[in-house]
């Protein structure tokens, strides 16, 4: 049965988000207030052993309904197991310069949004009792916290994350090779970065995760002006990571940009594609929910 | 060097040009702004530097296309409110073909060298340069404005190598200029174009002029009447066509001109000294001293004079020369050459007789006495005016035409017989005078000069000049009126005193100044009142009585004249009332002198075509066929006339009711004309002067011209004048505005088309 595409609540948005102190507020927000419920988890364990009771909430799996505690309440509860984790997320954010940026439209970096993002699949994914990892990186590896299900994993997570500083080059190509050999257990690796390097050695990396049996899932993200260009008069535009400066008339170079961005884009989503790789774009002034919900509906869908 | 694009082109606000440095402004802005920018820290650098790596060259090209297109509207408004003029440059952005109109001034002024070349020769080059510059697809038309003005080229003509090959072969005439012929020229040329739709209704008319005063002097415009005023012309024409003068002539000029050559005596006979009297002017601020000039007889120099001539005032130089034979020569004066030489020169062609023959048909003994003594009052001396008095029955016998003139004295009629060889004998050239007294037939008269009395017919009254009520018939072609008035009714009222009318008449004209010589007091006491035909313009009253009653009346007849005096010439006719003669006019001191003039006048009227300014055709006067034996047995072939060019050209002959006619009108040029192909190998001589108020050179002044006429100097290649803007120029104001009005939505959508996002 199609489920009605479901509205999006304004505290949600990447400006409420802005506004919410800390990774960790920010995550629950995105995951209770609207994540939970709504899908079903891609990430269940299995255990015999019982652990709890959970008021059932629609899009639950049925089969875990406890029908006796109905027959005696008339309520639904969902039964809850101790389970053993199969399933482990690794979290590589980029931490390089350029995630820093931030256009005077948006409401977030790129770098925290992806923050934000990372926090939430954290939440989620410690949620449901599987292991979390997070790596961040620029053109090298700054931080490595192994995977873990225990419960203060996320605080650690958050707490590296929020930490970070983002100062330096990308380098993805051998940064991702290297984690790929690192990272021995195979599981779902979450890629948060604006991929700004070399596409060739990027696609090179993420192959080599594939090759590691690794599910790979690509969050691509850009701010607004990345894409837009809005920029009207004449510009100095000081380039992130030593890239130098430029000054030009935007204006007539905007379409010329665009058609860069837009074959950069191109190239990095057939890339991704040709190695079954989940790829998806994201602006900073979309909701966040939004696009985790969608990425997991679309993701649930592939599963089944 | 003369240059056509400033020639063509100007600006009637010329202080305005000074804002075309506001051109500037979209590159000063640009290069401002490529150094206000606003910075801001970017991230997707490698893409940005690539972009702009690929499209280095267009967003240059871009950039520079609209810095052009934005410095363009800036000067194209200014340009509008400098308010150019001149259409060349128009035309060639619109690419409609154009109509020129060049109008060469053909006056001899243009003879006149500033610095070697003539100024006629300039205006060749100057339209050559026109013409050269033009567009294959526009069309000419070329008129030279002499006098009278006329096409030489109609604007049909998109031949540029035949217009140049016609502009070249252009020679200077030695007219003035009729510049209200010219503009009807021109005037007509447009409106023929208007109605040939294949053509441009674009129009552009050059005067290539030295604007010398005579020519473009309005003031005189009120004179017309009811022609249309110059000016007017123009304004008209400046609505539908560009008008630019060229001016090829300098403000500074000295110019002496031989203005008037006269022989001092009446008559000229061979074997008698005859003077001529040269009058010189020095036009200009320069006095010309010790000027040379030279009296040559049949082309043969025969003298010479120096002679100072004061500037801006005349000279007089006098000849002395006796001619040995008798016959027409050529007499011509010339003084030393200066920068125009056209007006050096001047001629004459005098007739010269062994003796001035003189018939007095005396209708009654003693009538014609006293104008026979008048005439000469000592026949043994060495008057050449030989008198001879003859009764009215004598004259079936005499030839007529030995005779220089014939004085009919109270003859009472005339028979058709005597009518007729007295008509073919004045048609000839010879003159008539006569005056009336107590035997004159009132009819018979009036039949002579009511015409038709051939047919012995009087025919019915038309209106006259004054009153009365006699008749005065419609005129036979075949027998034109022998006598310039009526006769009406006799008065008698003893009236001292003539009424000279001004002393306009040649004949009074000698008068003027000498109101104690007795024409004022002249004593007539009955006289035949006049009436003159409202319907023959070339009949002139001389003089009047007190009253107004005309008392000489005069009036030409084929090459001669006529002459009627409304009393008698002698005492013999008395009022028998009173037993007093008609008049005592014959004794008074004011007879002889008008005899003599009335002598002159009358023998002088073939005389006078021989003496004629440039640009009057040369004619014969309509004459009875008999009459002219001489030309009505030529043919068209045989008649020629060689011009002082040394040119033959031949003349135009026209059968008429009253005779054989010539006519020869290309007297362009200045001298000797000689009518060949007479019989007996006869010929004969005009002498064709120019109207020296040419050879006043000073120019117009430029800022009284209407305002229509934009002012090109040829000399400075600058616009001499700031004035207001005509109708071209408001059609550049109007042509700049509106592409500057195209050029701002131009580029604004090259700022969009280059500012557009296409991903």
């Amino acid at each position: 049965m199609p489920r009605t595409a479901p509205n999006i609540s304004p505290l949600l948005d990447s400006q409420t988000l802005a506004r919410l102190e800390g990774l960790e507020l920010r995550a629950r927000r995105i995951v209770e207030g609207y994540v939970a419920g709504l899908h079903r988890s891609p990430y269940q364990g299995f255990s015999n052993e019982f652990a709890e009771h959970r008021e059932y909430a629609p899009g639950d799996d049925l089969r875990y309904v406890d029908w006796k505690v109905f027959g005696k309440s008339d309520r639904f509860y969902l039964k809850q197991f101790e389970e053993e984790t199969n399933l482990i997320c690794y979290l590589l954010l980029d931490v390089s310069e350029s995630m820093q940026y931030q256009s005077p439209g948006a409401s977030l970096s790129k770098l925290a949004y992806g923050q934000c993002a990372a926090a939430a699949l954290a939440y989620l994914v410690l949620h449901q009792r599987d292991a979390v990892g997070l790596v961040t990186f620029d053109d090298d590896v700054r931080q490595l916290i192994r995977p873990s299900s225990s419960p203060t994993q996320l605080k650690q997570l958050l707490q590296v994350m929020e930490q970070t500083s983002a100062t330096r080059k990308t380098r993805t190509g051998p940064i991702f090779h290297d984690l790929a050999e690192r990272l021995a257990r195979r599981g779902i690796v979450v890629i948060i970065s604006d991929l700004f390097d070399d596409v060739d050695a990027l696609l090179a990396g993420l192959k080599h995760f594939r090759h590691r049996r690794h599910d790979v899932v690509v969050f691509h993200v850009f701010d607004p002006a990345e894409i837009d260009f809005p920029f009207q008069n004449v510009t100095m535009f000081k380039g992130l990571e030593a890239l130098g400066e430029v000054v030009t008339e935007p204006r007539s170079l905007r379409a010329a940009y665009q058609s860069e961005i837009r074959s950069f884009v191109k190239k990095v989503r057939t890339g991704c594609r040709a190695q079954q790789i989940d790829y998806l774009t994201i602006r900073t002034d979309q909701p966040l929910d939004t696009v985790l919900t969608t990425f997991l509906s679309a993701r649930k869908k592939r599963v089944k | 060097m003369f240059s056509l694009p400033l020639l063509a082109f100007g600006f009637g606000n010329l202080a305005m040009l000074g804002w075309l440095a506001a051109a500037a402004a979209p590159l000063l802005i640009h290069l401002w702004s490529r150094h206000r920018f606003r910075e801001a820290p970017w991230a997707a650098m490698q893409f940005l530097l690539a972009a702009m790596r690929k499209n280095a060259r267009r967003m240059r090209l871009q950039q520079w296309l609209l810095l052009a297109v934005r410095t363009l509207i800036i000067a194209l408004v200014v340009l509008a409110v400098a308010e150019p003029y001149g259409d060349r440059l128009l035309a060639s952005l619109s690419g409609a073909p154009s109509h020129k109109i060049l109008v060469i001034d053909g006056s001899y002024s243009m003879d006149y060298r500033d610095d070697g070349a003539s100024r006629f020769a300039r205006a060749k080059r100057a339209a050559a340069t026109i013409v050269h510059e033009s567009r294959s697809a526009d069309t000419f038309t070329v008129i030279i404005m002499a006098a009278p003005a006329r096409t030489i080229f109609g604007r049909e003509v998109v031949d540029h190598a035949a217009v140049l090959a016609q502009i070249d072969s252009l020679t200077q005439p030695h007219t003035g200029a009729d510049l209200d012929g010219a503009l009807q020229l021109v005037e007509e040329s447009i409106a023929s174009g208007s109605s040939d739709r294949r053509t441009s209704d674009r129009h552009e008319v050059y005067f290539l002029s030295d604007l010398q005063q005579t020519t473009w002097q309005f003031n005189s415009d009120a004179a017309a009447g009811n022609k249309p005023l110059v000016s007017d012309r123009i304004a008209f024409l400046a609505k539908q066509a560009s008008l630019a003068v060229i001016v090829l002539g300098q403000p500074q000029f000295t110019n002496l001109a031989v203005t008037s050559l006269a022989v001092s005596d009446a008559f000229v006979t061979a074997g008698r000294d005859v003077a001529f009297d040269v009058t010189l002017r020095q036009f200009g601020d320069e006095p010309r001293p010790q000027c040379a000039v030279e009296l040559l007889i049949d082309g043969v120099f025969v003298s010479e004079h120096t002679v100072d001539v004061p500037a801006g005032a005349e000279a007089t130089v006098r000849f002395t020369h006796r001619f040995q034979t008798p016959g027409e020569h050529s007499v011509e004066v010339r003084a030393a050459g200066d920068r125009l030489k056209i007006d050096n020169s001047r001629w004459l062609v005098v007739p010269v007789r062994d003796e001035v023959r003189v018939l007095c048909i005396a209708g009654r003994p003693g009538a014609a006495k006293y104008v026979a003594d008048a005439l000469n009052p000592n026949l043994a001396g060495d008057s050449p005016i030989r008198p001879l008095i003859v009764s009215e029955g004598d004259v079936a016998d005499i030839e007529l035409s030995d005779f220089d003139c014939i004085f009919a004295c109270n003859v009472a009629q005339f028979t058709a017989g005597e009518a007729e060889r007295l008509a073919r004998y004045a048609s000839a050239g010879g003159g008539l005078v006569f005056f009336l007294g107590d035997r004159v037939v009132h009819d018979s008269y009036n039949a002579l000069a009511m015409g038709g009395w051939g047919r012995g017919v009087a025919e019915p009254p038309v209106r006259r000049r004054s009153g009365g009520s006699s008749a005065a018939g419609g005129l036979d072609p075949s027998h034109p009126p022998l006598l310039p008035a009526i006769i009406g009714e006799l008065v008698s009222q003893p009236q001292f005193g003539l009424d000279p009318l001004d002393y306009r008449h040649p004949i009074v004209a000698p008068f003027r100044g000498r109101e104690r010589a007795g024409l004022l007091t002249t004593p007539v006491a009955r006289y035949f009142k006049l009436d003159v035909a409202i319907d023959r313009p070339d009949v002139q009253v001389a003089a009047a009585m007190p009253s107004g009653d005309p008392f000489i009346v005069t009036a030409p007849l084929g090459r001669g004249r006529t002459v009627m005096i409304a009393t008698d010439g002698s005492l013999s006719s008395v009022d028998a009332t009173t037993g007093e003669p008609w008049t005592n006019w014959p004794t008074w001191p004011s007879f002889l002198p008008v005899v003599r003039e009335l002598l002159t006048y009358a023998t002088s009227g073939e005389h006078q075509l021989w003496q004629q300014l440039v640009g009057t055709p040369l004619a014969s006067r309509g004459v009875p066929a008999p009459a002219q034996p001489a030309v009505a047995n030529v043919t068209r072939a045989a008649l020629n006339i060689k011009r002082p060019d040394g040119h033959t050209a031949p003349v135009s002959i026209q059968s008429s009711p009253t005779g054989i006619e010539w006519t020869y009108a290309d007297t362009d040029l200045s001298g000797i004309y000689t009518l060949l192909g007479l019989p007996n190998d006869e010929s004969q001589q005009f002498a064709i002067n120019v109207d020296t108020r040419e050879s006043d050179l000073r120019q117009a002044d430029p800022q009284q011209l209407p305002p229509e006429l934009q002012t090109l100097d040829n000399m400075k290649n600058t616009s001499d004048r700031g004035g207001s803007v005509g109708v071209s120029r408001a059609g550049w104001n109007e042509s700049l505005l509106w592409t500057a009005l195209a050029l701002m939505f131009v580029e604004s959508f090259l700022v969009w088309q280059f500012g557009r996002g296409a991903v």
